[in-house]
């Protein structure tokens, strides 16, 4: 009778923890695949962790296997938080209300469009006709407004390939495989020294704000800033701007919906292809 | 050369023939074996590499065949050198022109198309560095060796010590056996115990040596008794020969060994001329009256002491016969007629001064003796035998007891009768 009375205690007792961590709630962020899985969750979850001792909620880091998934995944709000790119943005905003948090302040986003070293290539217009890489078709700065600007401003004609990643489109310049390649700076600065060399920038796209961490309209105001605060926090200690440099996101500022609404106006969606 | 060395020797040569098979036939193979082992599986690693860069090698995602390369590379420090090519022959990977392999050997380069399409959406290409599969391989045929070498060792010590303890070692002691058998000792221990054939020999053995040593003894009995058989055989032999030459009351020679004797003295003389022999034919005188008062046996007397008495008379060469009843012939060797006439009037003289008692009687005898000289001109055996009967006879018929020299002679006869 005694040992039955201490099994049900030690049962009430675990009961009782167990409530205690359901009643901490659980959002789940989802980060644009830029780059392998393992490696975003490399980057991520020692932010996260970091994160979730200024929050009253835990983040569960959700991963997805490709670009045009994540797409799908957050056109369907099924994250709370998102690391999105600009243009993914508008249309979170559009369907699902996502509104961004934070963004790096260092930088602007801009796509490069880079030739090989040894090309004869100058200017945009020497491309015509010829195969121009990108990472796929609605990368941001690397394809979406590179192939904007490039038919857009400059009724280029050019053979579009696309190669799945950012560094695929240096090597394939790099190698001679394409004539050039869409990119982006930060991407192009993180190619190792062997294939910027054989590179050259023959044209920058128009800047536009980077990345933002975002969050669904669904998440309570005062979580999205707990959020925030935690975010510009950590951002401030040595151990997170080295944690954040990797995402890259070099000076964290606060994010409005405002500096990412102009390019509303370029016309972004005829060069957006459904996948 | 003893079984010891042979069977060490055979063992030697069998070993150093299976060192050499190991070494090689064996080895060499299963060198190769390995080292095409080794290429198996380089070639069945390019072929993975293959098709895991083929998808996004088709896709032109360079970074994705990058990133699998740099990968493949480090899982496989012995390539030295992976290169991916375009169709159109174009160095794809790795970015930069890669270090040279000179110097390093062994080699071994591959090729592998990249899909299964032609033309190929690529081609790679490795140089692979086969030190350790060379290694593994002298490994192999080291660890192969060191395990052969004792096992062969024991083998061949098994073998030696089976031939010694089960060939060499019964035989040498069946052949010990053998030979002290030859010199009589029959108790060496031989191994009979053995099942083996060795066992059945040594069984054989003691068998014939247990007949030899019954078949010994009776032959030593029947040797024995061969032996005393012999020397009686060689006795009678000699009695017989003794017999045949000798008259058996007197021991004197008999006629026929006179008879012998007259003619090798005859042959000498007649090869000889210088050579004189004188034959006395010599007839007892009232030797009937003897026999007859006293019986044979005091006439047997009588004549054995006749011929001890002549015998003295006589030198040791001289023949002394018994040629008849009473009757007696003397050759006298190298001896001229005048001393044989002088001998043989000296026989005569002792002769009839013998006395012989019988019955208390008192009986005298004499001897006539004819003396024949041999000549060269005697003619035949018989002559000269009959010329000395013949003298003989004269001497008996002049009256008895004198010496009558053998008429052929009439200078002899003359002094014969000057002697008389």
């Amino acid at each position: 009778m005694k040992y039955l009375l201490i099994l049900l205690l030690s049962l009430l007792t675990l009961s009782a923890n167990a409530q205690d961590n359901m009643s901490r709630p659980a959002y789940t962020i989802g980060v644009v695949p830029q780059f392998a899985q393992r490696q975003l969750f490399d980057i991520w979850q020692p932010i996260i962790q970091a994160l979730e001792h200024d929050l009253d909620f835990d983040l569960q880091l959700v991963g997805s296997s490709t670009i045009p998934v994540f797409e799908k995944k957050y056109l369907a709000g099924e994250y709370d938080f998102a690391y999105m790119n600009p243009y993914h943005l508008l249309k979170a905003y559009q369907s699902q209300g996502y509104v961004p948090l934070v963004r790096d302040g260092q930088r602007q986003l801009k796509g490069v469009l880079v030739v090989n070293r040894n090309s004869p290539y100058r200017q945009v217009s020497d491309l015509d006709k010829q195969i121009i890489a990108f990472p796929s078709p609605n990368a941001l700065g690397a394809a979406l407004l590179m192939r904007a600007d490039l038919s857009g401003m400059f009724d280029l004609e050019f053979f579009p390939r696309y190669v799945h990643t950012h560094s695929s489109v240096y090597l394939n310049v790099a190698l001679g495989q394409a004539a050039a390649g869409g990119g982006v700076l930060s991407t192009l600065k993180q190619q190792p020294p062997e294939v910027r060399e054989r590179l050259r920038v023959i044209y920058e796209t128009r800047g536009m704000p980077p990345h933002p961490l975002s969050a669904h309209s669904r998440v309570p105001a005062k979580d999205r800033e707990a959020l925030r605060r935690a975010w510009l926090k950590l951002a401030q200690t040595d151990t997170g701007r080295n944690l954040m440099v990797r995402i890259p996101m070099y000076q964290p500022v606060a994010a409005s919906l405002d500096e990412y609404l102009p390019m509303q106006s370029w016309g972004l969606d005829k060069y957006y292809i459904l996948e | 050369m003893g079984l010891r060395t042979k069977f060490t020797l055979l063992l030697v040569i069998l070993a150093s023939l299976f060192l050499a098979y190991i070494h090689f036939l064996v080895a060499p193979q299963m060198s190769r074996r390995v080292l095409a082992i080794e290429e198996q599986a380089h070639r069945a690693q390019l072929q993975l590499t293959a098709e895991a860069i083929a998808p996004p090698l088709l896709e032109n995602d360079l970074a994705k065949v990058y990133e699998l390369l740099d990968a493949i590379r480090y899982d496989n420090p012995s390539w030295l050198q992976l290169q991916l090519f375009s169709p159109a022959g174009r160095r794809l990977y790795p970015l930069n022109e890669p270090a040279g392999f000179e110097g390093i050997y062994p080699l071994l380069q591959l090729e592998e198309d990249i899909g299964f399409l032609q033309p190929a959406i690529g081609r790679l290409r490795v140089a692979i560095d086969m030190t350790a599969g060379v290694e593994a391989e002298a490994q192999l045929e080291g660890t192969l060796r060191a395990a052969l070498v004792p096992f062969l060792i024991l083998l061949l010590l098994a073998l030696w010590l089976e031939l010694e303890l089960r060939i060499r070692r019964p035989l040498a002691q069946i052949v010990l056996a053998a030979r002290q058998l030859v010199k009589g000792d029959g108790a060496q221990p031989v191994p009979v115990h053995k099942r083996d054939e060795l066992g059945e020999l040594a069984r054989a053995f003691d068998d014939m040596r247990a007949s030899m040593q019954r078949n010994h003894i009776d032959l030593a009995a029947e040797l024995q008794e061969q032996r005393q058989r012999a020397s009686l055989l060689q006795r009678e032999k000699q009695q017989a020969e003794f017999d045949a030459i000798h008259d058996a009351l007197t021991g004197l020679l008999n006629r026929r060994e006179l008879e012998r004797q007259v003619a090798i003295a005859l042959d000498q003389v007649q090869t000889h001329h210088w050579k004189h022999h004188i034959l006395l034919f010599i007839d007892l005188d009232h030797f009937k009256a003897v026999n007859d008062n006293c019986g044979h046996q005091a006439g047997d007397h009588l004549l054995c002491e006749i011929s001890h008495v002549m015998r003295e008379r006589i030198r040791e060469q001289d023949v002394l016969a018994r040629v008849g009843g009473d009757e007696f012939a003397i050759l006298l060797k190298d001896c001229e007629l005048q001393m044989g006439v002088r001998i043989a009037n000296d026989i005569c003289g002792v002769i009839q001064h013998h006395r012989s008692y019988c019955d208390n009687r008192n009986f005298q005898i004499g001897a006539s003796i004819g003396v024949a000289p041999l000549l060269s001109a005697s003619g035949t055996l018989a002559q000269v035998l009959a010329a000395a009967d013949a003298a003989c006879y004269e001497a008996k018929r002049k009256g008895r007891n004198r010496v009558e020299v053998a008429v052929a002679d009439v200078d002899v006869k003359a002094q014969s009768d000057q002697v008389a």
